[in-house]
């Protein structure tokens, strides 16, 4: 290849347009263009860069670099991170009746009231009128199961089962912290993008978690949206307490963790 | 070194785009590409050197698309895109590096070690540089790129007019 007649590849021009080439090699190049006629590559390479730049804002596209980038760091995270072992699931049959029971509309449960099992679904929550996404955690009792409060004391060997009511909401996470500061995913359960939820009715996770011994509370946090996003937005609210942006609605369930 | 990916990305995304399409000639896999290029970028902020940041830019990328083409399964459009699957294809046994991990190689990329077989390959039968030129981009000597590209000569397709 003769470096004076061979076209200016478009590696070298790039370089060229963005000021990296040494001296004498830059002025090499452009007589090539010159001597070539093709003095307008570089002209034409200011014009694309507008043209891109108008397709793909910073705006649009920065922080979609800035989610992966976290979904990327997230998942780098060592799986000891996941402390909650998950213990039973949610049986087939169980799962299409809660699916079929959305069209009914109940009463709210009140505090402590006695559910059925995993394998019977417990009362399903209605979804007329101004319902927000709900996160409930049940507690698998001797005789079935107890829906647990916001604070409520559960203790190391607890199995918790996890339901959300989306609401309409199209994705979601559901995840956990702990005093120590260890989070866990629920739904997903590995870092990444927020799950598509049943929209409608309340949904059983497919697996009940049993507690283990890590002091203080458990924080659980239900975030939801009508677009996707990444468990990263969800990871910063849970270690910092930082604000979810506006387009996210958020539903926190905080428990107590005693000592045996 | 501090990285403001918003300006990094004014000023050098688009020429990231241009060549993660010039290599994988797909305009919605080239823009998921120039996403990861950038996220290698911000990965790797605490040892980038700044001092040419298109070039590092241009080496991220056509590593990056490399990987891709390594699973890519579509029949290769002419020569160059036959070249670069094979390229892609390859093992970098000059680095006796392996390729089943395709982050060592970025890692060995921003941690400035010599610059791998596979690049100064890209460089010189698909981009069209000169010798000169791909031993001047990678930091070598002419000979040494000679010798690099000897070693893969036989693997690939013959090219016209190449000694």
């Amino acid at each position: 290849m003769s470096a004076t007649t061979e076209r200016v590849p478009d590696w070298l021009l790039e370089r060229l347009a963005a000021g990296e080439l040494p001296q004498a090699q830059a002025a090499e190049l452009r007589e090539r263009l010159k001597a070539q006629g093709e003095e307008h590559r570089l002209s034409a390479l200011s014009a694309s860069n507008a043209e891109m730049l108008s397709a793909l804002p910073p705006e649009r596209i920065v922080p979609a670099i800035e989610r992966r980038a976290a979904i990327s760091a997230d998942r780098a995270r060592p799986a000891a991170a996941r402390r909650l072992r998950p213990v039973w699931a949610l049986s087939a049959v169980a799962a299409c009746a809660a699916g079929l029971a959305v069209m009914l509309v109940v009463r709210n449960p009140g505090t402590g009231t006695k559910i059925p099992t995993d394998e019977v679904p417990p009362e399903i929550i209605g979804v007329k009128g101004d319902v927000k996404p709900v996160l409930r955690i049940y507690r698998k009792t001797a005789s079935g199961s107890e829906l647990l409060r916001a604070h409520a004391s559960v203790h190391r060997g607890d199995t918790l089962q996890i339901r959300y009511l989306a609401a309409g909401k199209r994705f979601g996470v559901i995840a956990s912290i702990d005093a120590r500061g260890q989070i866990t995913f629920h739904l997903p359960e590995a870092p990444g993008l927020a799950v598509a939820l049943d929209r409608d009715g309340e949904r059983a996770l497919p697996h009940a978690y049993e507690l283990d011994d890590s002091p203080g509370f458990e924080r659980f946090l239900f975030v939801t949206s009508d677009a996707a996003f990444a468990t990263a937005e969800v990871v910063q609210a849970l270690k910092s307490g930082a604000a979810l942006p506006a387009s996210l609605i958020s539903f926190e369930l905080p428990l107590k963790k005693e000592t045996p | 070194m501090a990285v403001d990916i918003e300006t990094f990305y004014r000023s050098h995304g688009p020429m990231v785009l241009r060549r993660c399409r010039r290599l994988l000639r797909d305009e919605a896999k080239a823009v998921d590409a120039m996403h990861d290029v950038f996220v290698e970028i911000l990965r790797r902020k605490d040892s980038l050197d700044a001092s040419s940041p298109a070039g590092l830019l241009l080496t991220t990328a056509t590593h990056v698309c490399l990987n891709r083409l390594r699973s890519e399964r579509r029949k290769p459009e002419d020569r160059d895109d036959e070249m670069l699957f094979h390229i892609a294809a390859m093992e970098d046994t000059a680095s006796a590096e392996s390729r089943t991990l395709a982050g060592r190689i970025l890692d060995r990329l921003f941690s400035g070690q010599p610059e791998s077989t596979r690049l100064i390959a890209v460089l010189h039968y698909v981009d069209r540089l000169t010798l000169e030129e791909v031993a001047g981009e990678v930091g070598m000597s002419v000979s040494g790129v000679r010798k690099r590209l000897r070693t893969l000569k036989e693997r690939l397709p013959a090219m016209p007019g190449e000694a």
